[in-house]
């Protein structure tokens, strides 16, 4: 027994020395890396950024990038990143010249989903179109990672056609899906409205409605006036959640038809849909709707009074002068607390 | 006779105690490289950048925290994050906490109504900034620091709380970092992040300028003992479901699920421990109507300062120790008990043997080989093969911790800092465990014979780390 015991910590204690030396290499290994990366983006960005500001021709970028691959294909998506949508085209030339598209193609077809995903996160800001039927079949892969990859690309590459697919792909439950979802098809800029109308028409009554309350947050994003009417509809959805992104969206465009329908939500019997209702009447700033946003200071639900209160300071005087009038005489005491701390909050009265 | 058996039964602790750990070190390593090649290009500022990103309180209880406290706030305050409060709970300091804090952020007391009701000692007033909108300051009697963090949840506005120490000093972007798994699962209800200490840090103005090592020896050591504890051990036991201590430094957690729970409880020891295991009572149970996780952040990375006087470790370590068997025995109810699934099968009796009784069985083993020595039952030899045994498979622990983390993003910068800490490595089993050992052994006698239910002696900050550069 003891024999083994002896064996065994000889060789741990050896397995301790290979390690220590492990970490040494390591370290030396990454840290080298590091640095001459560091070097070489050093010099590639700022060439990139003399570029696009007209100070160097595409020899001179050549020239740099040319020094490693893998360090030019990373610092063409990191400029083209930074860079607004129109002005990325800029640099689509160097994707060409260097066959990163190609290159890219074949790697977004890896087994290993992390790789694929990073290949499919770049293709986006090569600007072929060449690789929007892959994209679109990446929309159906089992990583969620990888959909979203594919989604962003397809938003980048101003796919229209990729509307529907993006929505039925990334409708989960989960606040990152959708979340980025109604932001990617905002990215895809106006050519997404027409597509995102047809399908909430397509599917208004659809039972899983995640899909529909995301698309209705698209077109507030994307401030689609147009859509209005058909959202209006939405307002009595039988869910909740496309209730909510409904009066969200109609406060963000803004019309005064409406006010009414919005007016109507305040009886919602879900206390989230009320306090959005309430905000989003509060941005539109219409006096008519002045009476109903006071009635909401007495709601059950702190974020609704709370809403009510910040919606009546943000019309004005008249609602400013009603918040003071409430924070001394309303009836409820909720409503004059919280009349209180919004005018507190905003300095309109001495704490 | 007997032993011999109970020499057996303690070599039996420690292969069954290097086995598990073995195992969690290969799950962290896996759920590691998992977590950095999930992060996709651009992902951060992409949720630093969005108006839909769930919002978030930060919250910092503070007692006695003059010396700290400006600069905790105004790191909290430039966190990249697009859309946070902070709140600040005086508990009823004995110092000028408060009045450092009006004089600092040019303070005024606002007439304040908080939403819910968790009862806590009574508020003496709240304070609110001109110069920084999403500072709100409670003034309240002293309670412990549960109490002023179910205070500070009375106050708060938004859906995430995230809940860090009065010296804690976080990267900036480790509110992203900590909000991404909520944002990915909606299933995820809450989450713990990265805790290093601070006392290598320098700071400007809430900013961290550099990140180095510490100087003294027992805080190189316990760099090393937090490797260990966060780069695998954590991240193991959260893919398990049995983390069941999220650092207080560091945690980020949904207010409905906090409220759920009952908030913090105002008479724990240690009340991280003790909420972390009654989340995973709530989380876990297999009666919830949901599916609901607890997830951990690899990358989310706060610093907070260790003792650096072996007085103030000694001090710390015995409350720990109290507040880890108080809190466990709290919920026994969830031992081996099917219920809670994972939980309650592996965490719960896994975290009583090997993490709260293994101060008193592994001082027995050292006791034992003494007494076996002197009793002629083992040879000198034999003696120096299991302190042997018992010193490289402590130090392969270490060692694996410190790999993990130089495979991310946290790796030592210069070649002279890893020299440094794999010398703390090799020094940890040598001295700094024994001693641990020991003042555990202590917090344990403390706990079951003394009834000793106290916080043990305030840590006195130094004011020179984190320092202004």
């Amino acid at each position: 027994m003891i024999t083994i015991i002896s064996y065994v910590t000889g060789g741990l204690a050896a397995t301790l020395l290979v390690l220590m030396a492990a970490i040494i290499m390591l370290n030396t290994v990454s840290g080298r890396r590091i640095a001459t990366a560091k070097f070489l983006r050093s010099k590639m960005l700022p060439v990139l950024q003399e570029y696009l500001a007209g100070n160097a021709g595409e020899a001179a970028v050549i020239q740099e990038l040319a020094q490693d691959r893998e360090i030019a294909l990373e610092c063409l998506v990191e400029t083209s990143h930074s860079l607004p949508s129109p002005a990325r085209s800029r640099l689509h030339y160097f994707f060409d010249y260097f066959r990163f598209t190609q290159t890219l193609m074949e790697e977004a077809g890896n087994k290993r989903w992390s790789v694929c995903a990073r290949a499919i996160t770049q293709l986006g800001f090569t600007g072929n179109r060449e690789c929007i039927p892959l994209l679109l079949q990446a929309l159906y892969d089992e990583m969620l990672d990888v959909r979203l990859a594919a989604a962003r690309a397809l938003a980048q590459l101003g796919a229209g056609e990729a509307v529907e697919p993006i929505l039925r792909s990334l409708a989960l439950p989960g606040n990152l899906p959708q979340q980025s979802t109604a932001e990617i098809l905002y990215e895809m800029g106006q050519v997404a409205v027409a597509h995102l109308l047809v399908f909430m028409r397509k599917y208004h009554r659809m039972e899983d409605a995640t899909a529909l309350a995301i698309a209705v947050r698209a077109l507030g994003l994307l401030k689609a006036d147009n859509a209005a009417p058909e959202i209006i509809t939405l307002l009595s959805h039988p869910n909740a959640e496309v209730r909510l992104n409904s009066a969200r969206t109609l406060g963000h465009i803004g019309s005064p038809i409406v006010i009414k329908p919005l007016l109507h939500r305040l009886q919602d019997p879900v206390w989230e849909v009320r306090s959005i209702t309430v905000k989003a009447l509060g941005y539109l700033g219409y006096p008519v709707a002045i009476p109903a946003i006071h009635k909401a200071l007495e709601d059950t639900a702190w974020w609704v009074r709370y809403n009510a209160a910040e919606a009546l300071f943000r019309l004005g005087e008249t609602g400013i002068s009603l918040l003071k009038h409430a924070m001394v005489v309303h009836p409820d005491r909720f409503a004059r607390d919280i009349s209180r701390q919004i005018l507190e909050e905003h300095r309109a009265i001495a704490a | 006779m007997i032993i011999h058996y109970l020499i057996y039964a303690i070599f039996i602790y420690y292969i069954a105690l290097h086995g598990l750990y073995l195992m969690l070190i290969i799950i962290g390593a896996t759920q590691l490289r998992r977590h950095s090649q999930g992060i996709s290009y651009g992902e951060f500022r992409r949720i630093a950048d969005s108006p839909l990103t769930l919002p978030i309180t930060v919250i910092i209880p503070a007692y006695n925290e003059e010396v700290m406290i400006v600069n905790t706030v105004l790191n909290a305050l430039n966190l990249r994050y697009p859309q946070h409060e902070v709140i600040v709970v005086n508990d009823g300091s004995a110092d000028n906490t408060l009045q450092t804090l009006i004089e600092h952020f040019g303070l005024r007391r606002v007439d304040k109504v908080g939403q819910r009701s968790i009862p806590t000692k009574e508020i003496l007033g709240v304070f609110e900034s001109s110069r920084f909108p999403n500072l709100v300051v409670v003034d309240k009697e002293n309670g412990r620091r549960a109490d002023a963090i179910n205070a500070a949840v009375l106050y708060s506005r938004y859906p995430l709380l995230c809940i860090i120490d009065a010296d804690c000093v976080v990267e900036e972007d480790g509110l992203l970092h900590m909000a991404r798994p909520f944002l990915r699962d909606a299933q995820v209800v809450a989450a713990g992040g990265v805790v290093r200490p601070s006392n290598g840090l320098i700071v400007d103005k809430g900013r961290i300028v550099s990140v180095k090592l510490p100087k003294s020896m027992l805080a190189l050591n316990q760099e090393v003992e937090y490797a260990r504890s966060f780069h695998w051990a954590r991240i193991g036991l959260s893919k398990l479901n049995s983390m069941l201590c999220i650092s207080g430094a560091f945690m980020l957690i949904k207010k409905d699920v906090f409220v759920a729970v009952g908030g913090s409880w105002s008479e724990s020891i240690t009340d991280d421990i003790e909420f972390t295991i009654r989340l995973n009572r709530y989380v876990y149970d297999r009666d919830q109507p949901r599916r609901q996780k607890i997830a951990y952040v690899p990358d989310a990375v706060c610093y907070t300062e260790v003792p650096d006087t072996i007085r103030q470790y000694a001090s710390q370590r015995n409350r720990w120790q109290r507040g880890t068997f108080q809190a466990l025995l709290r919920s026994i109810g969830m031992m081996l008990n099917p219920r809670y699934g994972l939980t309650g099968l592996f965490g719960m009796p896994f975290f009583m043997i090997f993490e709260a009784l293994s101060a008193v069985i592994e001082t027995g083993g050292y006791v034992l080989v003494v007494v076996a020595l002197i009793m002629g039952i083992a040879t000198a030899g034999e003696v120096v093969l299991f302190f042997l045994l018992a010193f490289v498979l402590g130090t392969l622990l270490s060692l694996a911790a410190v790999l993990l983390k130089e495979t991310t993003r946290l790796r030592t910068a210069n070649r002279s800092e890893l020299w440094r800490l794999l010398f703390a490595v090799l020094t940890d089993n040598l001295f700094f465990h024994q001693l641990h050992l020991l003042i555990r052994f202590a917090g344990t006698f403390d706990y079951f014979v003394r009834r000793r239910i106290d916080l043990g002696a305030v840590m006195v900050r130094t004011g020179s780390k984190p320092k202004e550069a």
